[in-house]
């Protein structure tokens, strides 16, 4: 999905012309899918070496916010997207499971690397054997770690899945006489 | 007064040099989707099981991918080639073979243990996949589907 | 002149070893914990120094030594890792690899050579040998389990040498020489074993592999578990290699004082089974006379309200059959159950005995451990076929021959082991009570009768001669088998061993497969007032029984009474049946239950010795199965007993409480014989017909084997012996047709023409579940005689009569 600017170096259109041109119509949700998917902000969860990668992807070369997925939040309650970059250990599960918890709706999850995605060769006691154990993933990246490029085709994944998402109308218009929860 | 606000000044002056010296190069940033990045040729990427030029598979079944495999993410099983159903060269093939990409740390353990140079890792590298089961490569997805198809020689000898 | 000292003492590696005078130096290396290389020489087996891998400098002596062949002197001093000595060594190794085509990556060998360990340990590296190297067209198949690569041969000569020293088959030899020599057998024909497997573990390259496990998995991807066969009653302890919950392979594993480091080949290749696609994985119950599928809610249910229902009706309205295949565990639920809760002395694991005979009133089992065969001066074969019964038994008894004892067998026709044994003594059907009197008779003072004796069939002078020998042996040993026990003069024969171990003979009784021995330590026997299997099987046909419970048999093709099996189910309302196939039995039960095989179970076994060993799961079994005991334990949940038992041990420490001496380990060998058995001393009437002789055979077609493709192979169609002059005068060739009736009773087989029938007999093997020679037998009558005619391939297809291809 793309959305063109308005583009003031043509002044011989007519009025109708530059409002066909200058505005685009879409779906409500189209609309609301492209918005979400367009402004990814990650919660830092870098737990081991693919943090590097990860920090690398967000770095000048690969410039994350070319996909508007730069603004890494130190507080979960701003974020929207975990990358799991690491092999979460047994005893970190829970800290990742409640930083998961305190993210706000919507939210998605990706597992960067072997370790996070299935254990990767750590295939012991300690490790959790892949991060969907305690979260839903939404994106897997294989790599041990994965380049900034397998990164940022996981992110673009994502993003292909975010502009799927389907909603009921009720989540997208809030209707006064609809209460929440009813 | 005056010495220590110049000091000042020009400390700034040659900090933003940088910046401005920074500013009329070409940006450093990939254009990666829209350009592919070119990997080294010795990068590991995605694994092919490669052919001969005559079109009979490389890979014998040997299993020995799936014991130096450091994250165990190999399985072979391995038949016996018959004369109506020749698959590779003498008598052992993989009627099976399976690489879990995501327990797969790319290390390249598996080429340098294959004897006949049947496994390869290329460079392709997107991979990333929505589910677990689909990230299990099978047969079928691994063999290249012409000689040459994995980037390799298919004269090649080992 | 002074007694030389026991011990030696010598020097290797500047060690000083002391070892026993006569031992090699390569064991003194070894119990020194020096290692030094070696192919050819396995410790079951004498010295060879056939692969020179072994070479040590000794000084004062010329040239390099085999340490395999050297016995240890007092004062030797040997170097094993001396420049010279790792030098030969190493060349020795290009030598050997010089035409090994070096194919590990195909090889199923390859993970667990010894020549990849020694090449590895030893050897240099690279190879100078730039030629061409030997070429053999391979694979060679050698039969239905043995596959032969001739480019991978060393020529250490243990698979000949197993077969001559060990197994006493020769059926692997040498053939040509120099370069060309080459192991096979006679123009390579299908290998004629019973042990070749062996061969398969104990060659030192990927030259003889196997045919079931040929790329099946590779030594990294099996996890081997401790088990015990249950094929035969000896229990000989295996592990089973699994992959991915599948058995790969089985193999022996060493126990030097049962099955030492050998297993048959039915122990080795009859596992295929256990994976089989008809292994039943839902209950079964008759519903308008068919079998469908259902809960297992509903049959356990259905079962338990049944079991009910006539415990209301009285006691002992219950009939419970089998139990040799399960654990000990299962067999004790077995008992508690149905002793205890269902309230019936109906009980019995003897499925195959006749009404009233000599099996029913003897504990079955050895008398003394394996491990003492070989010590004995005397082995005595009653009707026992030990290596279609019993094959690694034969293994013992082949030591004691090599050691010296006499092996005499008293059978109605030749055994495959006929070449070692002393004194054939093959009588007419039936004979072998008069016969086996007559032998306890003389050894007792008394006077052989010639003339009965040679009625019998047997000669009198080798009757003499065993005699003389049984007299003066050291710890003599009779055999008692099957054929003996379950014909007419059974009890003839426990009368006459009964005397026989008066006077010094040491009396085996070999009988009972799988877990039988275990069975019957359980208490699945009759209880006070309780019938045996064949009276249970003549009262239900009375209609005497409510239920019959049958467990792990098949009594439709185990009964030695076809008909009478048919009526006991006819007059049954309610027929149990726990098994993993849709067996005979099954077929036509009311309630038809999944069960578990001995690889996946935990538990414990008995053999024959009283042995008691522990199994483990191997594999977790087809889902929708379920273990004999857990089956129970939900019938006497069902029935109102509240039980609970967290797992096999808890159950086996229950069933210790009752049976006194049971532990791991342990022995429970049955008691000497002791009985007040009648003797009769009359011979059978002689027959002008054919007389139908039957017997076990280590290789058949039974609802385990048949589904096993390699044993099913090497047990061909199943088939009738006749001789070639009794085929000549019924115009018969061997491999035709032949239709064998009595009455109007007939089975269609294949005509097998053999000298190892005597004339005037024809023998038909059992265990071939489709042409079950039970038909053709009768409890009634213990000798039948039988018409045998060729018919033509068109006519076969009559009823009654099925043939194999």
């Amino acid at each position: 999905m793309r959305v063109e600017l308005l583009d003031q170096e043509q002044p011989d259109r007519t009025g109708e012309e530059e409002i066909k041109r200058g505005v685009l119509f879409t779906t409500l949700e189209k609309m609301l899918n492209w918005a979400r998917s367009s402004s990814l902000w990650p919660a830092t969860f870098g737990l081991a070496c693919c943090a590097i990668e990860m920090m690398a992807t967000a770095a000048s070369r690969f410039d994350l916010a070319r996909f508007g997925a730069e603004v890494f939040r130190a507080s979960p309650r701003q974020a929207d997207l975990m990358i799991v970059s690491g092999r979460v250990s047994k005893k970190m599960a829970p800290v990742l499971r409640r930083i998961y918890d305190q993210m706000p709706e919507p939210k998605w999850v990706i597992a960067m690397g072997a370790c996070a995605s299935c254990g990767g060769i750590f295939n012991d006691y300690a490790i959790v054997q892949g991060v969907d154990k305690i979260v839903p993933v939404d994106v897997y990246v294989p790599g041990c770690p994965p380049r900034p490029e397998q990164l940022i085709h996981g992110i673009m994944l994502l993003q292909q899945k975010i502009a799927k998402e389907r909603h009921r109308p009720e989540d997208l218009v809030h209707l006064p006489w609809r209460r929440q929860g009813a | 007064m005056i010495r220590r606000r110049w000091g000042q000044v020009l400390g700034m002056l040659r900090g933003l040099s940088v910046t401005f010296r920074v500013l009329f190069r070409p940006p450093v940033t990939t254009t990666y989707p829209d350009e592919k990045t070119r990997v080294e040729e010795r990068f590991k990427g995605r694994h092919w099981l490669t052919r001969y030029a005559d079109g009979l598979e490389r890979c014998i079944g040997c299993e020995l991918c799936v014991i130096v495999c450091p994250s165990q993410a190999i399985f072979v099983q391995a038949a016996e080639n018959t004369p109506e159903h020749q698959v590779s060269r003498g008598e052992r093939y993989a009627a099976d073979f399976q690489i879990n990409m995501l327990r797969c740390i790319f290390c390249g353990f598996c080429e340098e243990a294959c004897p006949t140079g049947a496994i390869v890792l290329g460079h392709d590298y997107e991979l990333a996949g929505y589910t677990r089961a689909s990230m299990i490569y099978t047969k079928p997805m691994l063999t290249e589907p012409y000689p040459g198809a994995g980037g390799r020689d298919p004269h090649r000898e080992i | 002149m002074a007694e030389p000292p026991a011990t030696v003492t010598l020097t290797i590696d500047g060690r000083a070893v002391t070892v026993a005078r006569g031992t090699t130096v390569w064991h003194a290396a070894e119990q020194a914990g020096i290692d030094i290389p070696i192919f050819c020489y396995l410790d079951r087996m004498p010295p060879l120094g056939a692969c020179r891998q072994c070479f040590v400098r000794v000084e004062k002596m010329a040239r390099l030594q085999t340490s395999c062949t050297l016995v240890a002197e007092e004062g030797m001093v040997v170097s094993a890792s001396t420049p010279d000595v790792r030098g030969a060594q190493e060349r020795n190794l290009e030598f050997l690899l010089i035409n090994h085509p070096l194919d590990c990556p195909i090889c199923d060998k390859g993970g667990e050579c010894p020549l990849q360990d020694q090449t590895f340990a030893y050897g240099s590296g690279r190879s100078r040998f730039v030629e061409l190297k030997r070429d053999f067209a391979k694979p060679v198949s050698l039969g239905s389990v043995l596959v032969l690569d001739r480019e991978r041969c060393i020529l250490c000569w243990r698979c000949v040498r197993f077969g001559e020293i060990v197994a006493g088959d020769d059926a692997l030899k040498g053939f040509e020489r120099g370069f060309q020599t080459e192991i096979n057998t006679p123009f390579t024909q299908p290998v004629r074993s019973k042990f070749i497997g062996n061969t398969i573990s104990i060659c030192p390259v990927g030259a003889l592999t196997s045919r079931t496990y040929r790329f099946q998995a590779r030594p990294w991807d099996n996890d081997a578990v401790p088990s015990v066969c249950n094929h035969c009653g000896l229990g000989c302890t295996v592990w089973l290699d699994v992959r991915d919950q599948t058995v790969a392979r089985v193999r022996p594993r060493e126990t030097p004082d049962l099955n030492d480091i050998w297993l048959c080949d039915l122990g080795q290749f009859g596992f295929e089974w256990l994976h089989a696609k008809d292994r039943l994985t839902r209950p079964l119950v008759r519903k308008n006379g068919q079998l469908v599928e259902t809960t297992w809610d509903e049959a356990l249910d259905l079962v338990a309200a049944r079991l009910a229902e006539s415990r209301q009706r009285g006691a002992g309205r219950v009939g419970v059959l089998g139990g040799a295949r399960l654990t000990n565990e299962d067999n004790f639920l077995l008992r508690r159950v149905f002793r205890e809760i269902v309230g019936t002395p109906h009980l019995d694991h003897r499925l195959d005995a006749r009404p009233g005979s000599a099996s029913l009133q003897v504990a079955w089992g050895l008398r003394g451990p394996l491990a003492a065969i070989p010590e004995s001066s005397l082995l005595l074969l009653v009707g026992c076929d030990i290596t279609e019964e019993y094959p690694i038994a034969w293994l013992r008894m082949k030591q004691a021959v090599d050691h010296g004892a006499q092996l005499y067998a008293i059978h109605p026709k030749p055994l495959e082991i006929h070449r070692f044994i002393t004194g054939r003594l093959i009588h007419s059907p039936g004979a072998e009570g008069v016969v086996l009197a007559q032998i306890a008779n003389a050894v007792r003072g008394q006077k052989p009768d010639a003339k009965v004796l040679q009625e019998a069939g047997v000669d009198p002078a080798v009757v003499a001669g065993l005699v003389a020998r049984l007299r003066a042996a050291a710890r003599p040993m009779v055999f008692i088998g099957k054929n003996a026990l379950e014909g007419p003069a059974g009890t003839t024969v426990l009368h006459a061993a009964q005397r026989l171990q008066a006077a010094g003979c040491m009396i085996h009784i070999m009988r009972g497969k799988g877990n039988a021995v275990g069975a019957a330590l359980m208490g699945v026997l009759p209880g006070p007032g309780g019938w045996t299997a064949p009276e249970m099987i003549q009262q239900a046909a009375r209609g005497a029984l409510d239920v019959l419970y049958v467990l792990g048999g098949d009594p439709a093709t185990e009964v030695g009474d076809a008909h009478a099996w048919a009526a006991a189910r006819e007059h049954t309302p309610l027929v149990v049946v726990h098994d993993l196939f849709l067996t005979a039995t099954g077929r036509d039960a009311d309630v038809v239950l999944p069960a578990l095989t001995y690889a996946e179970k935990h538990g414990t076994v008995c053999n024959l010795e009283g042995r008691v060993q522990q199994i483990e799961a191997a594999v977790r079994g087809p889902a929708g199965a379920r273990g004999d005991g857990a089956i129970l334990l939900e019938l006497a949940a069902r029935l109102g007993a509240e039980w609970s038992y967290g797992g096999w041990e808890e159950i086996f420490a229950d069933a210790r409480a009752a049976v006194p001496g049971l532990e791991i380990g342990a022995f429970r060998t049955p008691p000497p014989l002791q009985g007040d058995w009648p003797a009769n001393g009359a011979l059978p009437a002689r027959s002008a017909d054919l007389v139908l002789i039957t017997g076990e055979v280590l290789f058949d077609r039974g609802s385990m084997t048949a589904r096993s493709p390699a044993i099913a192979d090497l047990a061909g169609p199943p088939s009738v012996w006749v001789h070639p002059a009794d085929a000549a005068s019924r115009g018969l060739v061997d491999g035709a047709l032949a239709q064998l009736s009595v009455g109007a009773a007939g089975l269609v087989l294949r005509a097998r023409l053999t000298e190892e029938v005597p004339p005037g007999r024809v023998y038909v093997p059992r265990g071939y579940d489709a042409v079950p020679v039970n038909r053709l037998l009768s409890w009634d009558q213990p000798l039948v005689t039988v018409s045998l005619r060729a018919i033509d391939a068109a006519a076969a297809a009559g009823p009654g009569s099925e043939v194999a291809p």
